[in-house]
């Protein structure tokens, strides 16, 4: 089943950013706040993902779908169970007929890895029920 | 050699051309991001981030190209330069700085081999056992007349049944693409960076613990 977008869309959009290169989440840490995304926790992998979403509780989770010790695959149930208000983006480096079909089941949207970050920030927005057009992103 | 047949060979180039993708993808993400970012970069402090990182990432696409033609046994990727003294000690050090991974001792000699070749494959080695290891690896060294040995045992939990399989391209499979990212690249590119040297790279398994051992020639 699809993930509905929240009912009411924060002003401000929360996010964990989970993947286990420190330089991906540099990355995305600088590109989404260039968005006005405000990175509120890090995780280095599936584990740690859960417990920053319970104990943070973002509007989105950016979710790797490859990381040591409990995949973004793996954790995924567990995100669901504990943490059913966040939402939840897979993003990764491949996305394989393994991973699209796995995402499909979850009714969770996958975005491939880029230096371009507007469809995942796109992507973001909707999940926290901002409108498509409401923010330029730069 | 085994031939492999039609269907065979679509499954190996797929996934390795699946696993060369993912390893390449992350590397060129942060270069094309943090470059982009670095033109509208307002100040001096957050140059000092970005800069560093797109060095590390560049520097990380060409180690995998380098790792790639080694596998490859391509010849350019060869050292051009003749072998030389090695202390092994400081690049053990150096490999292993930053991880929790004991450093026992020090080698009694040098090895005769090329430093840039040994400090790649003990990259391999480190970033293996951190991997794949459920708690910190110990490194040590052994001596004889003729050879100079780093030793790098890894604590594991978990069944390792297809441990020489280790020295197989890609023989991670399905894993790469399911589970934690990796090429499954690194002991392969080890053994033959030691072995254009003359040495080896072995891997056994004592009980709890693989046992890794790079061997090189001593320097008179």
């Amino acid at each position: 089943m699809t993930q509905a977008p929240r009912a009411e869309p924060p002003e401000q959009i929360d996010v964990v950013v989970a993947d286990d290169e420190v330089d991906i989440r540099l990355l995305l840490k600088l590109q989404l706040r260039q968005a006005g995304i405000n990175v509120v926790g890090e995780a280095a992998d599936g584990i740690e993902a859960i417990e920053q979403c319970v104990a943070l509780q973002p509007h989105v989770v950016v979710l790797d779908l490859l990381m040591p010790r409990l995949s973004g695959f793996d954790a995924i149930d567990e995100l669901k169970a504990r943490s059913p208000e966040v939402r939840i983006v897979a993003y990764s480096a491949v996305a394989g007929d393994f991973a699209r079909t796995e995402m499909a089941r979850h009714g969770i949207p996958l975005r491939l890895k880029n230096g371009d970050a507007e469809p995942l920030v796109r992507t973001i927005r909707e999940l926290a029920g901002h409108p498509a057009d409401e923010h330029e992103v730069r | 050699m085994t031939a492999l047949g039609p269907e065979a060979l679509e499954f190996v180039r797929d996934r390795v051309i699946h696993v060369v993708g993912h390893e390449l993808r992350t590397p060129l993400t942060t270069v094309r991001g943090l470059a982009e970012l670095l033109v509208d970069a307002p100040d001096e402090e957050l140059h000092e981030t970005l800069i560093p990182a797109l060095i590390r990432n560049a520097r990380r696409a060409e180690r995998l190209l380098d790792d790639l033609l080694i596998a490859a046994e391509i010849h350019t990727a060869r050292p051009t330069d003749p072998a030389a003294p090695v202390d092994l000690g400081a690049l053990v050090a150096d490999s292993t700085a930053d991880t929790p991974i004991a450093v026992e001792g020090a080698p009694a000699g040098s090895a005769l081999a090329h430093r840039d070749a040994v400090a790649h494959a003990l990259d391999h080695l480190v970033d293996n056992a951190e991997q794949y290891g459920d708690a910190p690896s110990t490194v040590r060294f052994e001596d004889d007349e003729g050879s100079v040995t780093v030793v790098v045992e890894t604590p594991v939990d978990h069944e390792l049944a297809d441990l020489q399989l280790s020295f197989e391209l890609f023989f991670r499979g399905e894993q790469a693409v399911t589970r934690a990212a990796g090429l499954g690249i690194g002991l392969p590119v080890a053994r033959a960076l030691a072995q254009m040297d003359g040495g080896d790279l072995t891997i056994g398994q004592d009980g709890d613990t693989v046992v890794a051992r790079l061997t090189l020639p001593r320097a008179r």
